[in-house]
């Protein structure tokens, strides 16, 4: 029974730095070109 | 030995004659390298740039090509004009977007782009987009030279101006988005706890894991969902009921109760369902965002077609000027190669015009003294001085986009079919709560409550607010892919309902240019080709061009030298070739008065070339038929719609494509200006336009649905609901199929969501679901919709694979 109460809020807290994670990268603009990043790193100059 | 060779020989040949840039085969006549010009260029510059690292990725993307072709070259100095960059330019970075982007080798040569222009700092090329941003360095540079490089790598690169509305638009954007992750998170949280609950947890550890679910659910309510109460706020205020008011009152009733239940110590909580149903509302809303195209409304467009400054000759030295500060008297000069840039009288000079811009006519016209002349066309042969009459938004063409702008905004609001059934079934569902709940009286006002919840959570409007929009997020995404740029959902559904097709003639069901047709002669063309280009690579008319396209890759590297050359103004050119003198001009004349490029009744133009006296050969120039166009034109009278042709050329030229194409000559229109072009369009309720050019600008925007072909000008796709991002007219049928099948798809499952909810509605309106089970239901039945919104959609992921290259 206690476990849950430890369990709970880290599960929450872990789950809640995901999601601010997220908001961190949605507001910096990085989900608005899907495409063209996944080519450029494979593009990289060996210079 | 001999048979081997003979055998490999075929193979050998073509294996040798690929172009070294697109590697499309080379047609053997030619001597070059190269399929075209254009190829040629490109190749050398990444040759002389060490950028041939390109070929090698260009190959591992293994994605096919096709050849550069001959791009028209373009002005690009106003782009550094101060008035310009203050449009354009944006935290010191101007935006473009590039024509002829397709893999991941153009994202790799797009943003090598600073080692060939100095002071350009960098360049970001966003690929399913085609949208490259250039930023310049502090040193200083030009945007004008990075445009004009693009168009040399093979890309025709459009500025793009960046709105308020579109910075609102991408700020949007990224809410929702973000609204959407944490309504997702919340929802997978909230149905971990809800499965314990259900499962049978009990005594304090339930009670706690209600509030943990309320707590969870908070920002669901009070931000997640925030859309659907700010559109259902502002239809209500408008008097008019939108999708999202039952979707709104659906959310907060059931919160509301879950939160009365929550303090009572009731177990009856929908917080599961609550959250699950906004996310999967957000999600298909996200996804139909994100296809729908409001980039192509913003950009302006008196820029691209009438230059901003002019040469003004004056007592006072003159120099240029601002075109706004010209008044009516004031003189200008105009020299070869520059458009017009006022209306006015011709003062000094003889030349040939360009008047396509008004009237979609790629043949040249002569002028001469005391002609008028209109702004926008473009001065071909020699200096003109031209004496002002109007300038700015009161010359003709200024007018035409006035009225454009005109016609755009007042352009009526259709009611879209799946808003018409959505509002009669939304008021239906507002009517029947209070009804329930009366009716549920007489079981106590908890039982009435219980009742009323139950249908208004069973209800779901999930036809209409999650598959409509998934639907067409499909058509519209795979419509993207294939090239097809559509503005909207609505777009697609009124493209669903065209009967009639009125197709431009110059640049849309034909190339718009000048091409050699044939060539008649008793000599092999090689042998002649040297005299022709040596002559005509002098000479910036549109005809030499054409010859110089045809003949120029049948020969080496040398030419031989002219002397004596003269060019004669209408009549054509003549010099002295390897010690024997010829001319090339006018078939009908030798020397006489019959000019080239005069208006004169046959579609074809004849040119010929004459060694002394000897005829030595004739050319036949025009501008022939898309090579698609037939098979298109068969396709679109298969689907029923009726067919009509829309030109500003002449009778002749339009009747003989017309019959050529098979479309009845009673809906062959000639000779029509753009304020004709309008009222024809117009004059029809479902017509689709078809066009390419400025001059087709009104006529698009008067249209029940318009769509402009690849190549057109910054007008036409402006005023165009839909963009064909490649050339070719074989997408309008496929598109005008793939609307009719989609819309068939969404009144499916409008249906299957009918009867899905007039069979819950009755059982819950008489007890028989408990809003437990009908918040169970909610989150399933919108999966059901979901399912079969995708699998609907799944026969027109095929429409547009046949033609992909």
């Amino acid at each position: 029974m206690n476990v849950v109460h430890i369990l709970l809020p880290i599960a929450l807290l872990l789950g809640g730095s995901f999601v601010a994670g997220f908001i961190w990268m949605a507001s910096s603009g990085q989900f608005e070109d899907l495409e063209t990043p996944a080519h450029r790193v494979l593009l990289e100059e060996e210079e | 030995m001999i048979s081997s060779e003979s055998v490999g020989s075929t193979s050998a040949v073509l294996e040798s004659r690929r172009c070294l840039h697109c590697s499309t085969g080379v047609p053997s006549r030619m001597r070059s390298q190269f399929c075209c010009a254009g190829c040629e260029t490109v190749y050398k510059i990444l040759q002389g740039a060490g950028l041939s690292r390109y070929y090698d990725i260009r190959s591992q993307t293994g994605s096919s090509f096709r050849p550069i072709g001959e791009l028209e070259p373009s002005v690009y100095d106003y782009l550094d004009q101060v008035e310009t960059r203050a449009l354009y330019e944006k935290d010191g970075a101007m935006r473009f977007y590039l024509e002829g982007v397709h893999c991941a080798a153009c994202v790799w040569l797009v943003e090598k782009l600073p080692r060939l222009v100095p002071g350009v700092e960098s360049v970001r090329l966003d690929l399913s987009s085609a949208v490259a941003t250039v930023r310049l360095g502090t040193g200083g540079g030009f945007y004008g030279a990075a445009a004009e490089e693009f168009l040399k790598l093979g890309y025709r690169a459009h500025p793009i101006k960046t709105s308020e509305a579109e910075v609102l638009r991408k700020k949007e954007d990224r809410r929702l988005l973000i609204q959407l992750g944490i309504a997702g998170a919340a929802a997978g949280n909230l149905m971990i706890l809800a499965i314990s609950l259900y499962a049978g947890a009990d005594g304090r550890l339930a009670q706690e894991f209600r509030w943990a679910s309320f707590l969870l659910c908070l920002p669901v309510i009070f931000y997640c969902a925030q859309p659907f109460y700010r559109s259902s706020w502002a239809a209500l205020r408008m008097r008019q009921l939108s999708i999202d008011v039952p979707i709104a009152v659906g959310v907060g009733v059931s919160y509301a109760v879950s939160v009365v239940n929550l303090f009572r110590g009731d177990k009856r909580i929908y917080f599961d369902s609550v959250a699950s149903l906004v996310f999967l509302l957000l999600a298909s809303r996200y996804f139909l965002r994100r296809v729908q195209l409001s980039s192509l409304n913003a950009s302006s467009l008196a820029h691209f077609l009438i230059p901003s400054l002019a040469r003004l000759r004056s007592s006072q030295g003159g120099g240029r000027v601002r075109v706004e500060d010209l008044v009516e008297g004031d003189t200008v000069e105009v020299w070869a190669g520059e458009c017009i840039p006022v209306d006015g009288e011709v003062l000094e000079g003889r030349s040939a015009i360009n008047a396509s811009l008004l009237t979609g006519e790629a043949r040249p016209e002569r002028v001469d003294v005391g002609m008028g002349i209109f702004a926008g066309t473009l001065n071909l042969q020699s200096p003109l001085v031209i004496r002002v009459s109007r300038s700015g938004r009161e010359t003709r063409v200024g007018k035409i986009f006035e009225s454009m702008e005109a016609s755009l905004q007042k352009r009526a609001p259709i009611v879209a079919f799946s808003d018409r059934v959505s509002q009669g079934f939304i008021a239906l569902t507002l009517l029947l709560l209070p009804l329930v709940f009366v009716a549920g009286w007489s079981g106590g006002w908890e039982e009435a409550l219980s009742r009323a919840l139950a249908v208004a959570l069973v209800t779901c409007p999930c036809a209409f607010a999650l598959a409509t929009p998934l639907t067409f997020a499909v058509s519209l995404g795979r419509c993207a892919r294939g090239g097809v740029l559509i503005k909207g959902a609505d777009v697609l559904e009124r493209l669903s309902r065209i009967k009639t097709v009125f197709l431009d003639k110059t640049g849309t069901l034909t190339e718009g240019r000048f091409s050699v047709l044939t060539w008649q002669s008793e000599r092999p063309e090689a042998e002649i080709a040297e005299v022709i280009v040596a002559l005509e690579s002098r000479s910036v008319h549109p005809i030499a061009q054409a010859l110089m396209r045809h003949f120029k890759p049948l020969l080496g590297a040398d030419l031989p030298e002219v002397s004596n050359f003269i060019e004669r103004m209408g009549e054509g050119v003549s010099g002295v070739v390897s010690g024997q003198s010829y001319r090339l001009g006018a078939a009908d004349v030798r020397g006489g008065a019959v000019g080239l490029g005069a208006h004169s009744n046959d579609p074809e133009t004849r040119v010929s070339l004459w060694g002394g006296l000897d005829l030595l050969g004739t050319a036949s120039l025009g501008d022939p038929l898309r090579q698609d166009t037939g098979r298109a034109i068969d396709e679109m009278r298969s689907l029923g719609l009726k067919l009509a042709i829309l030109s500003g050329d002449s009778a002749q030229a339009v009747a003989q494509v017309a019959r050529r194409l098979g479309v009845d000559s009673s809906f062959a229109f000639s000779g029509a200006t753009p304020e004709r072009k309008k009222a024809v369009v117009g004059g029809e309720s479902q017509s689709l336009m078809v066009g390419d050019g400025a001059n087709d600008a009104v006529a698009l925007a008067s249209a029940f649905v318009s769509m402009a072909v690849h190549g057109g000008l910054e007008a036409s796709i402006r005023a165009a609901d839909v963009y064909l991002s490649r050339p070719g007219l074989i997408r309008v049928p496929q598109v005008v199929r793939i609307a009719r099948e989609t819309m068939k798809v969404v009144r499916r499952n409008f249906f299957i969501s009918l009867i899905y909810n007039m069979g819950v509605i009755s059982a819950a309106a008489t007890g028989k679901v408990s809003p437990l089970f009908a918040a169970v239901l909610m989150p399933i039945s919108a999966f059901a919709v979901f399912a079969s919104a995708t699998w609907g959609t799944r026969s027109l992921r095929e429409a547009l694979k046949e033609e992909s290259p």
